[in-house]
């Protein structure tokens, strides 16, 4: 028992030696080390001795918690405890026989560990994690966007003002400078403003400038086709027409001068919009007859070996049939992969001969075909009504029109062009 | 006296003292009300219980969370079981 107090001084005074020279190497660490440390860092050391089973249950009747046990060998234990329990543990260990060796601090513990021994790497932490928050209040990027033509004048404008990289976030008022912009850079259809993190962000947004009005000489619009008039809109100039006139192709629709303030005619270039009923006619002529072949039952056949570039024989005898008619068939020798074929040539003598076809079908297709033409000439208009006259012709072909009367800019042509006259005063 | 005990509605492992053993698969005991660790090897754990010994094989066992109140093995369980006391 003597033995057993004498080897606990002994301990506490090699505690206490070790502790004063922690302190004088390192007082940051030291000072940390004698923090009482929280019940998730743990230890974890290796327990060599006899009987560890009774180890084991000391501890449990000293009510210190084991977080984990495992045994090496029938002399070894390897333990891990709560840091704060590592004293305690190895007093009674001192006390009772054992040997406790690479006490270790492991999980967070260690690393806590790890860094207590790196007290500069802490230091630097926490100076990088002020600078940072530092930093954040201040804008260090002006960013101008879609500021087009002004982009170099904008940004000498706001150093001028003093918004430079560097200026603090709270001198920035944000809604005061986009009036500033506004004021300044008229043309601009309107700023938005704003700080995002460490960037100060200019949007501006270009109004949209209205299509320039074509500056042309003075000049009269003409009629680009016959038609009825159904309504005139007048830009510039002076109407010519009226709604229900029959204006004919190159008629002066507007004309190019105006009144003044004076009561002077000034001449203007015209422009307007007439739009009129128009018509579009198109016939398509069918032959009645039709030439019949029949065939007479004599032929002749001649065989040709080709490939893509050449055939064998080049020519064939062409016999001296009148009219013929002329199959040809090909049966591939090889295969696709290799491009040889024979080619049988088949003449077959005919007989031609003309006949009547029925009057109703050749109407029938002379319409189709016509109202066709007109739908495709009249392509992008809408056509308003329609209809269909057929009539058998002395030459023996059938005759369909198909007429069609459709809405239309009478200023416009076919290919969307005004058709304008330069402007002559009216003598 | 015991009969009494055992028609009374009370957990009975509260009233004698029992263990308590929670088996989890086959990789985790809990064990609660123990009496302290007879053997302690990576193939064999033995508990005091007041059941007797309570034997756990089984391969890598360790202990964990080791305190009075329980404990906990971990490992490859292959057996559990009882050997009476003496």
């Amino acid at each position: 028992m003597v033995i057993r107090e004498r080897r606990t001084v002994a301990a506490e005074q090699t505690t206490a030696a070790e502790n004063a020279d922690r302190m004088a190497a390192n007082p940051l660490k030291a000072m940390l080390h004698h923090l009482p440390l929280p019940d998730c860092l743990h230890h974890q050391f290796t327990l060599t001795g006899l009987n560890l089973e009774r180890f084991l249950n000391t501890l449990q009747k000293e009510q210190i918690t084991l977080v984990s046990a495992r045994r090496l060998d029938h002399r070894t234990l390897r333990c891990v405890c709560r840091s704060s329990d590592v004293e305690r543990i190895a007093a009674l260990v001192q006390e009772k026989g054992w040997r406790m060796e690479k006490t270790a601090p492991v999980g967070i513990g260690a690393r806590i560990r790890h860094w207590l021994t790196r007290p500069g790497l802490l230091i630097g932490l926490v100076l990088a994690a002020v600078l940072l928050a530092v930093a954040m209040r201040y804008v260090w990027v002006i960013r101008i966007v879609d500021a087009g033509p002004y982009q170099a004048d904008m940004a000498a404008y706001l150093s001028e003002e003093g918004i430079k990289p560097g200026i603090p976030k709270e001198k920035v008022d944000a809604a005061t400078l986009a009036l500033w912009l506004q004021r300044r850079y008229p043309e601009v259809a309107w700023f938005r403003v704003y700080v995002n993190n460490v960037t100060l962000v200019v949007e501006c947004t270009q109004g949209v400038p209205a299509p320039a009005l074509p500056q042309q000489d003075p000049g009269h619009l003409l009629a680009a086709r016959d038609g009825v008039v159904q309504s005139v809109q007048v830009y510039a100039g002076t109407a010519m027409v009226r709604p229900g006139d029959l204006v004919r192709k190159g008629q002066v629709l507007i004309r190019g001068e105006e009144r003044d303030a004076d009561g002077e005619m000034v001449p203007v270039a015209a422009r307007g919009r007439v739009v009129a009923r128009c018509w579009q006619a198109e016939t398509v002529r069918l032959p009645l007859q039709e030439t019949i072949s029949q065939e007479t039952g004599r032929n002749q056949a001649a065989y040709q070996l080709c490939t893509p570039w050449l055939c064998w024989p080049e020519t064939l005898e062409t016999p001296a049939y009148l009219t013929y008619q002329l199959y040809l068939t090909d049966t591939p020798l090889v295969g696709c992969f290799f491009p040889v074929w024979q080619r049988r040539v088949e003449y077959r003598e005919v007989a031609l001969s003309n006949g009547q076809r029925p009057l109703a079908q050749v109407e029938q297709e002379a319409k189709t075909a016509a109202e066709k033409k007109l739908r495709q000439t009249l392509r992008g208009y809408v056509l308003v009504e329609q209809w269909m006259e057929t009539c058998m012709g002395e030459d023996g072909y059938v005759y369909a029109t198909a007429s069609g009367e459709y809405l239309a800019d009478l200023l416009l042509d076919s290919d969307g062009q005004p058709s304008r006259q330069p402007y002559t005063p009216v003598q | 006296m015991l009969d009494r005990f055992k028609q009374a509605d009370l957990p009975q492992e509260l009233v004698f003292g029992w263990p308590r053993s929670v088996l989890v698969g086959d990789e985790k005991v809990i064990v609660e009300q123990h009496q302290g660790v007879y053997a302690c090897t990576e193939r064999e754990i033995i508990l005091k219980t007041l059941c007797g010994l309570l034997v756990i094989n089984g391969q890598r066992l360790s202990l964990t969370r080791y305190d009075q109140d329980g404990l906990v093995v971990l490992g490859k369980i292959e057996k559990l079981c009882y050997r009476p006391k003496g």
